[in-house]
């Protein structure tokens, strides 16, 4: 569940069925709820997927990002699926296998950062381009990072496990 | 260990370090506040150079440890609050 600007609540998610995962979204705007056209990214059916949300961001008033994880085969952690609603129209991105799926956090410029992301310590999402981001002295291996954004500013927290390092478990800021 | 003060292209920086303890969750705050969760009794905060003051607990027996750091740049400390105390469920 996300907030946008506008007043507008955001839910996301997966009803696993016998001939596929139903994706949905919807919007509350303060008075009712409004079904959104569910996407229909191509998932990997030979497989039997399951597609695991792992979060949503509202980076504008009609823009929505979801993050999940299609899990295939048992395989761990999946693929990225990165789904984009622009409030017309859905499009998405297919992560590389094992690239797995975390947070959405906003960086309070109309981006969001992305963590647990193809073993980057953390992934920057701006426009439609993802870049990934090397946190100081981190480990070669890409840290499980939580994250939280101080609301309404560009500043974020992060924390995470640093096992490869001998500063251990580290906390980062940004912004 | 001192830490090195390193920041990245991008604006990422080091804050401090916790010396054992896996953090589990971080929540910021509005008014500055950062609470960070650990599950292990002795999660807390090393002192790095220009953060200011942190406080050193031990703690055994009692999970999750919740580190809270005040907001303002004069008050610059972290401080336990353990699952049991009243101001934990604002987290």
């Amino acid at each position: 569940m996300t907030a946008s600007a506008g007043g507008s609540v955001w839910v996301f998610g997966t009803n696993p069925l016998p001939q596929g995962n139903e994706l949905r979204l919807a919007r509350w705007d303060g008075r009712r709820w409004h079904k959104i056209p569910s996407p229909e990214p191509p998932l990997p059916e030979w497989e039997d997927p399951r597609v695991i949300v792992t979060d949503l961001v509202a980076t504008g008033p009609s823009d929505v990002w979801v993050a999940a994880n299609i899990e295939v085969a048992d395989e761990e952690p999946g693929y990225l699926l990165l789904l984009h609603w622009n409030g017309a129209a859905w499009s998405w991105q297919r992560g590389s296998k094992e690239s797995g799926s975390g947070q959405l956090v906003p960086d309070g410029r109309g981006g969001f950062w992305l963590t647990r992301v193809e073993k980057d310590d953390l992934q920057h999402m701006a426009g439609r381009r993802r870049t990934p981001v090397r946190l100081p002295l981190a480990g070669d291996h890409g840290v499980n990072l939580v994250i939280s954004q101080v609301p309404g500013s560009t500043r974020v927290w992060g924390v995470g496990v640093e096992s490869e390092t001998e500063y251990g478990n580290l906390i980062w800021s940004s912004g | 260990m001192p830490l090195p003060r390193r920041t990245a292209r991008d604006g990422w920086r080091v804050v401090t370090a916790l010396a054992g303890g896996l953090p589990t969750d971080v929540v910021a705050l509005k008014d500055g506040t950062v609470w960070v969760a650990g599950d292990h009794p002795v999660t807390r905060p090393t002192t790095p150079r220009r953060e200011g003051r942190c406080v050193a607990v031990t703690r055994d027996g009692s999970i999750p440890v919740v580190w809270r750091k005040k907001g303002s740049e004069n008050d610059r400390h972290w401080t336990l609050r353990d699952r049991d105390a009243p101001s934990n469920s604002r987290k």
